[in-house]
């Protein structure tokens, strides 16, 4: 579905993906992880369009988006959650919803935020109050509804459980798993390591803006290697 | 006593509507696209000679004169960001702009004088009102022509907010203002929220012209006192903040009004700028502003 090929990326003249590729087949989950610095979200925000790679090629269904807007990939089926889940604070909850379906019909988008309100009745009783009202966890996971409303095929998620509660984590962790088991292909850069060797179905490390590893979490947790440098593991703990 | 109050009170309100056109718009570009417009002055004066053109050149009824100064000023609004602005914006790549976006805007300005000087001459030209007749209120009476900018202001003003709070455009442009990345990943266009802010903002003061074409001469820098004073209310309202301008707007023009019951009227004017150098040293985000925004 997603495939980056020696992709080269930065900030100004700051080069912070040196060459790294990825693949992210129809409805599996993928996980990036790496020290920090790596070039994890640099990776991600160059995938959803809002830097255009130095070099490589960005794939999507085998056509390259390589300099798209977001929002062009947004109609091609794919949605981004950022690491502070990107929510309009000052809005109220319905409006966040009401412009998670801004690429859609009037009707779907209706239809859509009633299965958000029942699946999440909290969202409805606060539908009028603003989003920065909620707490962390709720936020995180109105981003993550709010990005499900245009039903996208692949969702990307900048660390989805930074900065939360452990209750919260596992909550999100439920959600995704469950909307991966309908469908959805998710590639989602994590710092917490145990969450995202728990989903994924494989997993790239980066160090220094280019691949370190890449298999499944199983490989991952044999390699001596790849724990202690990267995981932060000494030899024989794991 | 009180004829002179409520008289201070309409010629203040009616004034407040100019300031709140023009204000508005110059506060929402600035809210949206992070620009401070320092041209918006000359696109009130091009409303003026739209009006003009139409109303004294084709003899085109009033109301006529005010459409096309609405359609033309908008469409030249649609133009600034991708004549103007994106390609500045792709020259700095993601390198913050500093001054250039002001400095941008104000060659605009002066470019825009002076084409109205070449093209239409540095005379003051008078446009016939659009409404005539004069309502007598008893204590005092006000000219149709004042209602009617009033009228045109507070109509304008309520479509504009109804638009930002219930229409998905309107919503998409509150979303820009709030966090552009975040309303790019939901499908937010970028470049067209910003031409069709751009528009709407500078059609305001454009349709503001020619209102105020039959009240003020029209001549090329006839928008520019206003432009330096609608940073005055944009500062007091909190900037980026159109609620906050149009509330500004009437607190700025009420007091200008009133003052003159109990100082010389040559000091009305420094009132605006007294205010604005007081909040920024007191409160530089404004009335209704917090810190940290915009």
């Amino acid at each position: 579905m997603l495939a980056l090929d020696s992709v080269r990326s930065g900030y100004g003249k700051l080069e912070i993906v040196q060459s790294a590729s990825l693949s992210v087949p129809d409805g599996s989950i993928v996980g990036i992880i790496g020290p920090n610095g790596a070039g994890k979200s640099t990776l991600l925000k160059t995938a959803f369009g809002y830097l255009t790679p130095w070099a490589g090629r960005v794939m999507l269904d085998g056509r390259d988006i390589a300099g798209r807007r977001p929002d062009e990939i947004v109609r091609r089926g794919v949605g981004y959650l950022s690491q502070a889940g990107g929510l309009f604070a000052e809005m109220t909850v319905h409006d966040n919803l009401v412009l998670g379906g801004y690429t859609i019909s009037r009707a779907d988008k209706r239809r859509a935020i009633d299965e958000v309100y029942a699946r999440f009745p909290l969202f409805r009783e606060r539908r009028r109050q603003v989003a920065g009202a909620l707490s962390g966890g709720e936020q995180r996971l109105l981003a993550i509804a709010r990005a499900l409303i245009v039903k996208p095929r692949l969702l990307l998620l900048d660390e989805p459980s930074a900065a939360l509660a452990p209750r919260f984590i596992d909550l999100i962790y439920a959600t995704l798993q469950r909307l991966n088991r309908d469908g959805l292909a998710l590639l989602i850069v994590e710092q917490n390591v145990e969450a995202i060797l728990t989903v994924a179905h494989r997993v790239f490390v980066l160090d220094l803006g280019r691949n370190a590893f890449d298999g499944t979490p199983a490989e991952l947790r044999g390699s001596d290697r790849i724990r202690r440098l990267y995981l932060g593991e000494d030899e024989g703990q794991a | 006593m009180l004829e002179s109050l409520l008289e201070f009170l309409i010629q203040g309100l009616v004034l407040g509507g100019l300031y709140a056109l023009f204000a508005v718009g110059l506060s929402l570009i600035f809210g949206v696209l992070d620009v401070i417009n320092v041209a918006h002055g000359e696109f009130f004066a091009i409303g003026g000679y739209l009006a003009f053109a139409a109303v004294v050149l084709l003899h085109l009824p009033g109301a006529l004169g005010v459409l096309g100064a609405a359609a033309g000023t908008f469409l030249l609004g649609l133009a600034v960001y991708p004549l103007l602005i994106a390609p500045l914006k792709r020259r700095l790549g993601g390198r913050p702009p500093g001054p250039l976006y002001l400095v941008l805007t104000l060659g605009l300005s002066t470019f825009l004088q002076s084409s109205l000087l070449a093209i239409a001459g540095g005379d003051y030209l008078r446009v016939p009102p659009q409404v005539s007749g004069i309502l007598d209120l008893g204590v005092t009476a006000v000219s149709h022509q004042r209602l009617l900018v009033l009228g045109v202001a507070a109509g304008l003003l309520a479509a504009l907010f109804a638009f930002l709070r219930w229409h998905p455009q309107g919503l998409a442009v509150r979303a820009v203002a709030l966090n552009p990345d975040a309303a790019q990943a939901m499908g937010v266009n970028l470049p067209r929220i910003f031409a069709l802010t751009l528009g709407l903002g500078i059609a305001l003061a454009g349709i503001g012209g020619a209102l105020m074409a039959p009240l003020f001469n029209v001549y090329p820098a006839v928008g520019f006192p206003l432009t330096i004073k609608a940073f005055a209310i944009t500062i007091l309202g909190g900037m980026g903040n159109p609620a906050g301008a149009l509330a500004a707007s009437f607190l700025i023009s009420v007091a200008e009004s009133l003052s003159v019951m109990v100082m010389p009227s040559q000091w009305q004017n420094l009132i605006a700028f007294a205010v604005m150098i007081g909040m920024l040293l007191v409160r530089p985000y404004g009335l209704f502003g917090r810190p940290g925004a915009r």
